[in-house]
């Protein structure tokens, strides 16, 4: 404590001991400054902002050099967002004592976040702009300047406060409470905010009350007393009251209903007609195409009966003739795929033509049904023995690959990806380019797509 | 009861950042040390 005239330090006594001045009602005054300082600090502690800042500027009042009263003071109002507040308080802290004071630091951490500083200066803006809304009954534009300030800066408690006045007056009631929930999580005790919950609570009690005695009315007008000889009885009143909600519900399983019905008088026939249109165009295709296959069998048969005729008049006839064993051997490999290919196997159909070798001296019937099975059997044989031969030949079985794929020459010649993949097969099993039969392959793979990519492969395959 | 026109009233505007200066130098607050010093040179003269 220093003394008031001469600024010395103040000793334990009665006065001054540089100037002699009396100090004894000047230090009482201090000592009270200080006191409420200490309970204004006190209350900062457990964040009741605005008893804390009620207290230190009575401390302040008493003693406006207490610089530790003017600092805290500064922090609290910076706290309730009001940073200009919080300014002035330490620039005065800093203009009384500016040697080793904390509001130097507090000024330099506010400069240092610049941003944040100037969110809070246009929320003070904002807020005063509200304000004006509000004294002038502009209550909407008020609400709408409130929630983009304290976007801006969530702790400026007045603004919490003006907002949630806003609300009540028109009894939004939830989102005033919302507004002074909050401000109580920065100013625990501010008695506006309590003061303005216990307004809200007593409205909604009488919101509560009001209902509740209505409903009672109603009950009470159901239990009737018994009637005596003085009693008046009024006729009652066809009117009633039409619950309406009852009276929706039934409408709308009335239309369900309807619906419903609907669909299966008028609907349902209808698909179902369709349907079965459908299935029958369906059936009579299959139908059509079994009996195309049924003529083709049965020619096919005809044609094998008159092969058998054929081959049994000629063994008799020939006897020990000098055909050759091979010939006669065909027409029985021919009657075999003919049965094969009738037993609905075209594979083992195809399989069978394919051991064909000499067909010299056949017949024409023999020629036009070995004919007839290739054109019917081949394609299929051709796709079967192609993909599993591609597949062989990717897991690198090069021998499985070759049998399936020289099949596929015969039966799919148009296939040059096939023929490319029998090339690779005869390389990868024999490992030698000069191999022929590989060559064979590539050359024609090159014959028949000269521009393609299998050509330019096969090509490089030769070269290397 | 609440009564708003009596509650806005109560509420006043925030000093903003601009204003600061002029509020420092306009800042002439007497406090009790003052008044004491004042009374104690009445009681002098």
């Amino acid at each position: 404590m220093r003394c008031y005239k001469c600024n010395s330090v103040l000793l334990d006594m009665d006065f001054c001991n540089s100037c002699g001045t009396n100090v004894v009602i000047y230090k009482k005054i201090v000592k009270l400054s200080n006191s409420y300082y200490n309970m204004g600090l006190a209350k900062a502690r457990v964040r009741d902002l605005s008893g804390a800042a009620d207290l230190l500027q009575r401390s302040i009042k008493i003693d406006k050099n207490n610089i530790n009263a003017r600092n805290l003071l500064g922090l609290v109002y910076y706290e309730m967002g009001e940073s200009a507040q919080a300014l002035k308080e330490w620039v005065l802290s800093k203009n009384i004592s500016p040697e080793k004071n904390l509001a130097d630091d507090y000024i330099k951490e506010v400069q240092s976040n610049p941003n944040k500083h100037e969110a809070m200066s246009q929320s003070i803006k904002k807020f005063n702009i509200a304000l004006g809304y509000a004294k002038d009954g502009s209550d909407d534009l008020a609400i709408i300047q409130l929630k983009k300030l304290l976007s801006l800066n969530h702790h400026f408690v007045k603004g919490h406060l003006l907002l949630a006045l806003m609300y009540m007056k028109k009894e939004e009631y939830d989102r005033a409470k919302k507004e002074l929930n909050r401000t109580l999580s920065i100013d625990k005790c501010n008695t506006l905010a309590l003061k303005y919950l216990k307004e809200i609570e007593y409205e909604e009690l009488k919101k509560t009350e009001a209902s509740r005695k209505k409903k009672k009315t109603i009950e009470d007008l159901k239990e009737r007393d018994a009637l005596s000889g003085n009693d008046v009885i009024i006729p009652e009143n066809a009117y009633k009251e039409v619950n309406y909600g009852l009276r929706i519900f039934g409408n709308i399983l009335i239309g369900i209903l309807i619906g419903a019905a609907s669909v299966y008088f008028l609907v349902t026939p209808a698909r179902v007609n369709q349907a079965t249109n459908e299935n029958a165009s369906e059936l009579k295709g299959k139908y059509e195409e079994i009996s195309k296959l049924n003529v083709e069998i049965q020619s096919i048969t005809e044609s094998l009966e008159t092969l058998t005729k054929e081959r049994d008049d000629l063994k008799a006839q020939l006897g020990e003739s000098t055909k050759s064993e091979e010939t006669l051997a065909s027409y029985d490999i021919l009657f075999q795929a003919a049965n094969k290919y009738m037993l609905d196997d075209k594979i083992g159909c195809a399989d069978m033509l394919f051991t064909i070798k000499n067909t010299e001296g056949v017949s024409a019937s023999y020629t036009a049904l070995q004919t007839t099975l290739q054109n019917l059997t081949y394609p299929v044989a051709g796709k079967h023995y192609y993909n599993n031969g591609v597949k062989a030949w990717n897991n690198g079985d090069a021998d499985t690959a070759i049998s399936m794929l020289s099949k596929v020459e015969v039966f799919d010649p148009t296939n040059t990806y096939a023929i490319y993949c029998l090339g690779r097969s005869y390389l990868l099993k024999n490992n030698d380019v000069n191999n022929e039969d590989s060559k064979r392959c590539f050359n024609k793979v090159m014959e028949m797509e000269p521009d393609s990519d299998y050509a330019e492969w096969a090509a490089i395959h030769i070269k290397h | 009861m609440i009564r708003f026109e009596e509650e806005i009233n109560k509420f006043h505007p925030s000093l903003e950042v601009d204003e600061v200066e002029n509020a420092i130098y306009d800042n002439k607050t007497i406090d009790l040390t003052d008044i004491m010093i004042e009374l104690i040179k009445e009681e002098e003269n």
